[in-house]
C-alpha cells in the first residue's frame, strides 16, 4: 500500500501527508487496520467521515446527518451584525451567501422535509428579524 | 424601521411576479438531483454510471433500483428519477432529431430536454 502511494508521489509530484491521512477499512479486521495505520504513520478513521466537506457513509434520511450544514449556516449568521444591515443588504447576503452554502450537499443528497423547513426558517428569521429567534 | 412581513413563498417567487427571487430549497434540491438522473441516462461512459451499473445492474440502458439492498443514497436518487416530472420532460431522439439515415445501421441515440420544461428557480 505504501509502495503504491510512493509511486503515486513520484509520478504526480504530489506528496501525501500521512499525519493528516486516515485509513478506513471496509470489512477489514480492526487489528489489521491498526497495524497498517501505524505502519503508514496515519490515523484509523471510521465511517461516517467527512471528505471534501461532504459526509461519507452517513444516512441522509437522518436529521443528525444534516447538523453540520445547519451549524455552518448558524455560525455564518452569528458572525454577522445583521441588525445593522438594511433589508436590501440582508437580501444580498441571503441570496449570495446563505442559499449557496447548502448547494454542494443538496447536489448529492435528498434533504428530508424537516431539514428543508429548518433551513428556510433560519433564512426567514435572518431576513425579516435580522437574527435568530 | 418597521417592516411588513411577507409570506416566504412570495419572497421566493420571481421578481417579475412580485417576489425577491430567493431560491426555494426543496425545488433547488430536486433540480440538482435531477442532474444525476440526466447524467445517468446521458453519460453512460462516466465512472458513476459504471460503478452503479456494476453494483445494481442495467436493463434497457437504464440502471436498476436494487430494491431493499440498495444504499439509502441510491434509493433516493432512483425514486426521484422514476418520478413523473422527469419522465415527461425528457425525450429520446434518433439521428439528429429531424432526418434519419438508415445507411449504416447505427443511429446515435440522444436524449434532450424539451425547451422551457423545467420551471424551477435555479
Amino acid at each position: 500500500m505504501r509502495a503504491i502511494l510512493l509511486l503515486f508521489e513520484a509520478l504526480s509530484g504530489l506528496k501525501v501527508n500521512f499525519a493528516k491521512s486516515q485509513l478506513v477499512g471496509v470489512n477489514v479486521a480492526s487489528s489489521w487496520l491498526g497495524e497498517a495505520a501505524s505502519m503508514l504513520n496515519c490515523k484509523v478513521g471510521a465511517i461516517p467521515f467527512v471528505y471534501l466537506g461532504m459526509p461519507i457513509g452517513g444516512n441522509a434520511r437522518r436529521l443528525s446527518f444534516w447538523n453540520p450544514l445547519i451549524n455552518r449556516i448558524r455560525t455564518r449568521l452569528s458572525g454577522w451584525k445583521s441588525k445593522h444591515l438594511s433589508l436590501g443588504g440582508r437580501l444580498v447576503l441571503l441570496k449570495s451567501v446563505l442559499s449557496s452554502l447548502p448547494i454542494y450537499a443538496l447536489s448529492f443528497f435528498k434533504a428530508p422535509s424537516g431539514i428543508v423547513s429548518s433551513i428556510e426558517s433560519l433564512l426567514n428569521c435572518f431576513f425579516f428579524l435580522g437574527g435568530e429567534w | 424601521m418597521k417592516i411588513s412581513w411577507v409570506d416566504w413563498n412570495t419572497v421566493c417567487s420571481r421578481k417579475e411576479v412580485g417576489g425577491l427571487g430567493v431560491r426555494r430549497i426543496r425545488e433547488f434540491n430536486i433540480a440538482l438531483l435531477g442532474k444525476w438522473c440526466w447524467r445517468l441516462l446521458e453519460d453512460t461512459d462516466s465512472m458513476w454510471f459504471r460503478v452503479l451499473s456494476a453494483r445494481y445492474g442495467v436493463e434497457g440502458g437504464r440502471l436498476l433500483g436494487g430494491g431493499r439492498e440498495a444504499s439509502m443514497w441510491w434509493r433516493d436518487i432512483f425514486a426521484l428519477c422514476r418520478e413523473e416530472w422527469f419522465a415527461t420532460h425528457i425525450r429520446r431522439s434518433v439521428g439528429n432529431g429531424r432526418t434519419l439515415d438508415f445507411g449504416p445501421m447505427f443511429g446515435v441515440v440522444e436524449r434532450s430536454l424539451g425547451s422551457g420544461s423545467l420551471d424551477f428557480m435555479i
